[in-house]
């Protein structure tokens, strides 16, 4: 019985709709109903997997018209107004989903046809994008799954509105989606929020262009169910793993993309797992800058201008955007999403909650920076320390909470640019150091797929797990801290050193970090050790600076 | 519910009209005809309902009479095309049947709401309503009332006297308050007729009140009224004749447009928003002329639903032509039409949503009235209209557009962030027509909204019940920055700049008002890094009253006033406010305030000041209000507080920029152990727990914090009682006195007036925060306290251990003066004694210096001397750097 109804959803939703509209007249309650029943039918994990996807691999192009399709999808823009639609067609079949647009092609011209403003409702109206800087290794766990029956399409899609991708010339899709069932989902999505929405596939108008003279069709998904995606993309639990899996991952990171530097290894770990714990007080995400970063030689090697630091992330992270800052994406390109007549452009970084965004810094050349590059500037920088991203409207700005864990790059000894929690100078061990620095995708020595995966258990599990602390612990910190104090100001007085004060900033930099060094250990309780640790990791990381 | 004797049932109404009619009897469907006297006809863009009302009259009746008639058989011919019996031809044929009493039961069709009732209340609503019923209307929901100057004055019947100011001035637009209809006894079905079907009943009051422009006149020529007499009179009632009167509902709740949904559709909403794109003006075709080519009939096509529909045939029976009938351009009747773009404002989007926008159609006399940017309070009739659109390549998908027909604008909604009137033409932006709120007062913003009141009633109880508790300032700085560890004297002074003093002017100066005195308080924390300020700094942009956060080093002088950029739709010049500009009214947080370039805090001193931005580019001159109180924070010259070095050495600030600031804290970080553990653990609780411990200990929330201070700003204006004036003299001179040391015999300025008008200011901003109308001792007792405190730590000359207010008002302090003296005679006697025209070495001069004297020389007080004896020609520097050579001048 299930399965036929499995089979009758995917090969025709359409005909489902109309059919479940036959038993259910109340068109308040039939999206509802709708969503209920499509999310019954798909809600085990094999046949959701049967669900054919909505991917780069597979664009809109590739899937028959009015086909069921999954997208797993950001939240780009819901600034758009609701639309109308008739619930019910004239001879009492179901509407919306975009059914009945097509019926007034017989009526053409008659313009007599008699509108029921009672069975007008509302539909919210969205756009969804690609997850920006999804990596690849979890579409292939994702995605693989579905059929491949579809055949790949071998044209590349082009999206027809580019300027809502975060990354600009960026393979994605685009996809506006129509979400009919509105208290339930609709109301509450948020941009940049991650969802799979399931739904049937089509062209439609772009909605709330309808001023504009021509309209242009872009691909259109009505949804039939949605669900909510976890930040870390594959749902992880706080199980543990082997203890030496973490010193063979800071290993393969420092060998594979930092020239051997364990230490900074270690920070980017550390950096890499940091999510925000709370608004207020603000305990964010700690952000790394990796200074003394050599830039390419451009004599040596091939044309790979791209630190193997970042494919070495790529296979760990599931998602990671990189933003190769130069006077030109500085001064041509926006950071901060904008609206412009009424269309939210996107900006890089309009990035999902829990992704990490890769700042180089190689690829600045001298020159003059305009007005938006100041602006760009500003907004990274607010971003990386008070984790907001205001979106620019019409006469006024909208501020919107981001999570965003940020790594930059710089060649220099500390970013031309920007403020960072943590700096740390990086120091190359091995011999070919620097050419290790920027090793093409396919140089890079992958660990068994096992490990790999561990590798990424790891991250994941250490992205959701929580930490606590004992009273004790906490009472040794609070000494410490009184002790460290009163040393400092013992040898101020003597005079010498004019140096910073150990004040309640550091304390809190140590805390954080001693919490990251927690997660990363996959601890739940700070401990005396993991706090002389964080501690330890501090006093190299000011030595290497000093 | 349906209405569709609203929807477009009939689009061709005109052309549909049975050939059995008497081609001729209607002159307005034939205007090429030449006829009698023609009067206007109602077409109101924004109403374009199928019951269009023809105000003809034909002679002076003072009745609902002919016209109403007309009205209802265009009602029945509706109805008729409907396929409803009703025997309606009767009335076609007889248009000006005797109505004394209309005695048909004409509703609006599938309703029972009967058009003839309808019209007859409000015609009493409009004889019969006085102020002192919206009086005893808001009294009883719990309103406050304003009482009337007079008793006679809640007894003017308002709309009477607004008609006649409409006859007066020519005005043709009747703002009705829909609040009115409801404290008016009998009128109160009108206010929901009004709600669901404005379609039928906004033009059915439009008629009334064009009756009653009519009766009133004639009434007045009758009593002789003054320029109403004879020929005067006719006059007037002629033009009035000849006029269409519109009436414009408004005072409603306001909803929010996310709330707007297709039952909405066709009915009256208020909504609020803020104008973002405003086309130009667009000529928007009413009736339409079309003219058969072959038998050259004429025939008139009204706009339907935004549409004309071209009659296919001609409609006369004997041509019959298919396809023959062409439009004739200048034949067709236009009026103006705007389209506007509204989006939500700021306040009223759900957390974490971006804004909708909304279109709004605003015709005739609205048209142009908004400007983009401008915040408005909309009333207008919600639209659902099917859109075809017909692309090339695919089938014909039927969409639904929706948007306002607006009939009512309200400039300058939404309270906090209206627009500032001075960039405006003089009278240029009032929203055309008469009458406002029943109450004859101010429109006051939230006045007709109901729901909101009764709301804001009870936080307004609540807000008192506050104010009256003992402990109340310590409640409020404790809830100002819960999460910033002790800092309470520090708390305090924002708090009393959050609340700020009363504003004073001198009224009776010449030139409308004399030099105004700023209320506003002016706070600089000075401190060590990692002291939280700039914590604080943000949170007091979050809950003051338009609060504007800006970083010294981020923004340039041009960031913090105006500029002038080229706006990308209309692309006209635009001023666009900075953060000063913008916190108008507000508190403006500048971080790093040090950092700041000298041009950008050059326009500081005329904000703190005079409270004003002067602009003068791209041909642009002006000056815009900047009466924002400042919060700065700056940190030290060196990275960290020398406490041997006065205030001035230690921050890189002019002198004359850290005398306009009323308290300047420092904000230090002491070593203390007990402190110290205190912080430790407050701050481990915080950062290490998953979820943050809370503090338990009783505050404020946020937005009930920021509730009290608006409430206390807005209606609290506190009046200097004689006890506390003469305390505040007392404390003054006190002040003033402790520069007198009998021992000394210079004196030192302790107190100068700024500092009294900084105590008579932050008296006030006590009292207001006590809710209290009068500044009483209490208040000048801790204004005094906080003065005194913020004056010890920053006022202090290290080296003397005494206040001296100049080292703040002139950055040398009186014992640095002293010194200056002896260092000057030193160096001179040094010059004389080494004889030869070679002078001496910087360096050497110096250090010889050092060695006479019993306190390390300052090398920076060195220059200062040197430089000064430089101006008096007595000394003279060659050199540069380290060659520096001072040589003795003689003269």
């Amino acid at each position: 019985m299930v399965s036929s109804f499995l089979t009758d959803a995917l090969t025709d939703p359409t005909l489902v709709l109309h059919e479940l509209f036959q038993d259910n007249h109340n068109i308040d309650s039939f999206p509802a109903t709708v969503s209920a029943h499509f999310s019954h039918i798909f809600r085990s994990l094999d046949a959701f997997n049967e669900i054919p996807v909505l991917n780069v691999q597979f664009p809109p192009e590739a899937h028959k018209d009015r086909s069921l399709v999954r997208f797993r999808a950001m939240v780009q823009d819901t600034s758009t107004s609701p639309e109308m639609y008739m619930a019910k067609q004239t001879d009492s079949t179901c509407g919306g989903w975009g059914i009945g647009d097509e019926s007034s092609t017989t009526q053409d011209q008659s313009h007599s046809e008699i509108i029921d403003y009672t069975s007008l409702r509302e539909c919210t109206v969205i756009w969804a994008v690609t997850i920006p800087g999804e990596c690849s290794w979890v579409v292939n766990e994702l995605d693989s799954s579905g059929p491949t029956s579809t055949t790949k399409k071998q044209t590349t899609h082009s999206p027809s509105q580019p300027h809502k991708f975060p990354v600009p010339d960026t393979p994605h899709i685009g996809v506006q989606v129509k979400i009919y069932d509105n208290f339930r989902v609709a109301e509450s999505l948020r941009s940049t929020e991650l969802r799979t929405f399931v739904g049937i596939l089509t062209s439609e108008l772009l909605h709330g262009d309808l001023e504009t003279p021509d309209p242009p069709f872009v691909p259109t998904l009505h949804v039939l169910f949605s669900q909510p995606i976890p930040s870390t993309l594959i749902p992880r639990t706080s199980k543990h793993l082997e203890r030496d899996i973490r010193d063979e991952l800071i290993t393969w990171i420092a060998e594979q993309g930092l020239g051997g530097d364990r230490e900074a290894a270690e920070w980017v770990l550390l950096c890499t797992l940091a999510r925000t714990q709370s608004r207020s007080p603000s305990i964010l995400p700690l952000s790394l800058t990796l200074s003394y970063f050599p830039l390419p030689s451009l004599s040596s090697h091939s044309m790979v201008n791209t630190p193997s630091l970042l494919f070495v992330l790529s296979h760990l992270l599931p998602t990671l955007s990189v933003l190769p800052l130069s006077l030109h994406t500085l001064n041509t390109t926006s950071f901060s999403p904008e609206s412009k007549k009424e269309n939210l452009h996107s900006g890089w970084l309009q990035l999902p909650s829990g992704s990490i965004c890769v700042v180089t810094e190689g690829g600045v050349t001298e020159g003059g920076i305009l007005e938006r590059g100041l602006a760009n500037l500003r907004a990274l920088q607010k971003m990386i320390t008070s984790q907001v991203l205001e979106y620019i409207f019409p006469y006024s700005r909208f501020s919107f909470d981001t999570e965003v864990g940020f790594l930059i790059l710089s060649e220099g000894r500390k970013s031309t640019f920007f403020q960072t929690s943590v700096n740390l100078p990086l120091k190359l061990v091995d011999t070919n150091g620097k050419e290790g620095l920027y090793k093409s995708p396919g140089e890079i020595t992958l660990p068994p797929p096992e490990k790999l995966d561990l590798f990424r258990s790891l991250i994941g599990n250490a992205k959701v797990g929580s930490i606590t602390i004992g009273e004790k612990v906490a009472e040794y910190i609070r000494n410490d801290f009184v002790r460290e104090r009163q040393a400092m100001a013992s040898t101020m007085v003597t005079g010498s050193t004019a140096g910073e004060m150990f004040g309640s900033d550091d304390l809190i930099h140590r805390m954080m970090v001693a919490r990251l060094l927690a997660l990363s250990l996959q601890e739940v309780e700070i401990t005396v050790e993991i706090w002389e640790r964080a501690k330890e990791l501090e006093t190299t990381r000011l030595t290497r600076l000093a | 519910m349906a209405f569709p004797s609203s929807s477009p049932a009939t689009p061709r109404r005109r052309a549909d009209i049975p050939s059995d009619r008497p081609p001729d009897s209607d002159p307005l469907d034939f205007p090429s005809t030449p006829s009698a006297v023609r009067t206007p006809r109602n077409r109101r863009g924004d109403i374009h309902s199928s019951l269009s009302i023809t105000p003809s009259m034909s002679s002076r009746q003072r009745r609902i009479t002919s016209n109403a008639n007309r009205d209802f058989t265009d009602l029945n011919s509706d109805a008729n095309n409907l396929e409803i019996p009703a025997s309606s031809g009767p009335f076609l044929s007889a248009p000006a049947a005797p109505a004394d009493e209309p005695d048909e039961i004409r509703a609006i069709w599938g309703t029972t709401v009967n058009l003839a009732e309808t019209m007859q209340k409000f015609r009493q609503f409009l004889r019969g309503f006085k102020p002192k019923y919206r009086m005893v209307y808001d009294r009883n929901i719990g309103l406050p009332t304003r009482p009337f100057a007079t008793p006679e004055e809640g007894e003017v019947p308002l709309y009477e006297t607004y008609m006649r100011r409409m006859r007066q001035t020519g005005d043709t637009n009747l703002n009705l308050d829909m609040i009115n209809l409801l404290a008016y006894t009998g009128s109160e079905k009108l206010y929901s007729q009004l709600f669901k079907y404005p379609q039928e009943v906004v033009p059915a009051m439009d008629q009334v009140l064009k009756d009653l422009m009519l009766e009133t006149a004639d009434m007045d020529q009758q009593s002789g009224m003054e320029g109403m007499e004879g020929a005067d009179g006719d006059e007037e009632i002629a033009e009035i004749m000849g006029r269409v009167y519109k009436v414009r509902p408004f005072g409603l709740p306001s909803v929010n447009m996310r709330e707007l949904n297709p039952t909405d559709t066709d009915k009256l909403v208020c909504i609020k928003g803020l104008v973002i794109r405003a086309t130009p003006v667009i000529p928007d075709m009413k009736v339409a002329f079309f003219r058969c080519l072959t038998c050259s009939h004429t025939v008139q096509v009204e706009i339907d639903r935004g549409k004309i529909e071209e009659p296919a045939r001609c409609p006369r029976d004997v041509c019959a032509s298919v396809g023959t009938m062409s439009l004739v351009h200048n034949r067709c009747e236009f009026a103006d039409r705007q389209v506007i773009r509204l989006q939500e404002t700021p306040d009223a989007v759900p957390d974490g949503q971006t804004p909708h926008t909304v279109s709004l159609s605003v015709y005739d006399e609205l048209v142009d009235v908004a400007k983009p940017g401008d915040r408005l309070v909309v009333s207008g009739i919600f639209r659902s209209v099917p859109v075809r659109v017909n692309p090339r390549q695919r089938a014909i998908k039927s969409l639904f557009k929706t948007y306002l027909d607006v009939v009512h604008v309200k400039l300058g909604g939404g309270g906090t962030l209206g627009f500032d009137r001075s960039t405006r033409p003089a009278g240029g932006d009032h929203t055309p027509g008469v009458g406002g709120a029943g109450d004859g007062g101010d429109e006051d913003e939230e006045s007709g909204i109901d729901g909101r009141l009764s709301r804001k009633a009870e936080m307004e109880e609540k807000l008192r019940n506050l104010s009256i508790r003992p402990d109340i300032y310590e409640l409020l700085s404790r809830s100002l920055a819960p999460s910033i560890w002790e800092l309470d004297d520090i708390k305090k002074g924002i708090l009393l700049q959050l609340f700020g003093g009363t504003n004073k002017s001198i009224a009776r100066g010449g030139g409308g008002g004399g030099p105004r005195y700023r209320g506003d308080i002016n706070v600089l924390l000075v401190g060590d890094p990692g002291t939280s300020k700039s914590q604080i700094l943000q949170y007091v942009h979050k809950i003051a009253p338009r609060g504007v956060y800006t970083s010294g080093k981020g923004s340039s002088a041009v960031g913090l006033t105006a500029y002038v950029t080229r706006d990308p739709d209309s692309k006209q010049l635009v001023l666009e406010s900075g953060a000063l500009v913008l916190s108008d009214g507000g508190v403006c947080c500048i971080d790093e305030f040090d950092k700041m370039s000298d041009a950008t805090r050059s326009v500081l001193h005329e904000v703190m000041e005079q409270q004003t931005v002067s602009i003068a580019k791209a041909g642009i001159i002006t000056t815009l209000n900047a009466r924002t109180s400042i919060l700065a924070a700056a940190n030290p010259v060196g990275s960290k507080y020398d406490v041997n070095l006065p205030i001035t050495r230690n921050i890189d600030l002019p002198p004359t920029l850290i005398s306009r600031f009323d308290l300047l804290y420092l904000v230090l970080d002491q070593v203390d152990e007990v402190l110290d553990r205190k912080l430790a653990q407050h701050l481990v609780s915080l950062y290490l727990e998953d979820a943050p411990a809370r503090a338990t200990e009783d505050i404020l929330p946020l937005n009930e914090l920021s509730a009290y201070i608006d409430y206390a700003r807005s209606k609290i204006h506190p009046v200097i009682t004689e006890a506390a004036g003469a305390e505040l003299v007392k404390a003054y001179v006190e002040m003033r006195n402790m520069g007198d040391d009998p021992r000394a015999n210079e004196k030192r300025i302790t107190a100068t007036t700024r500092q009294l008008e900084s105590m008579i200011r932050l008296s006030e901003a006590h009292a207001r925060m006590r809710f209290s109308e009068f500044v009483e001792l209490q208040d000048v007792t801790e204004a005094c306290r906080l003065m005194r405190e913020a004056i010890r730590t920053s006022a202090m000359d290290p080296r003397t251990g005494k206040i001296d207010m100049g080292l703040l008002n002139t950055g040398t302090a009186q014992g640095q003066r002293k010194m200056r003296d002896d260092m000057r005679r030193e160096v001179l006697s040094i010059l004389d004694n080494s004889g030869g025209g070679r002078g001496i070495k910087w360096a050497d001069a110096m250090k010889r210096l050092g060695d006479q004297s019993s306190v390390k020389v300052d090398s920076t007080e060195f220059g200062e001397v040197i430089k000064a004896l430089e101006n008096e020609g007595l000394v003279k520097v060659v050199g540069e750097r380290d060659r520096r050579m001072i040589r003795r001048m003689e003269g």
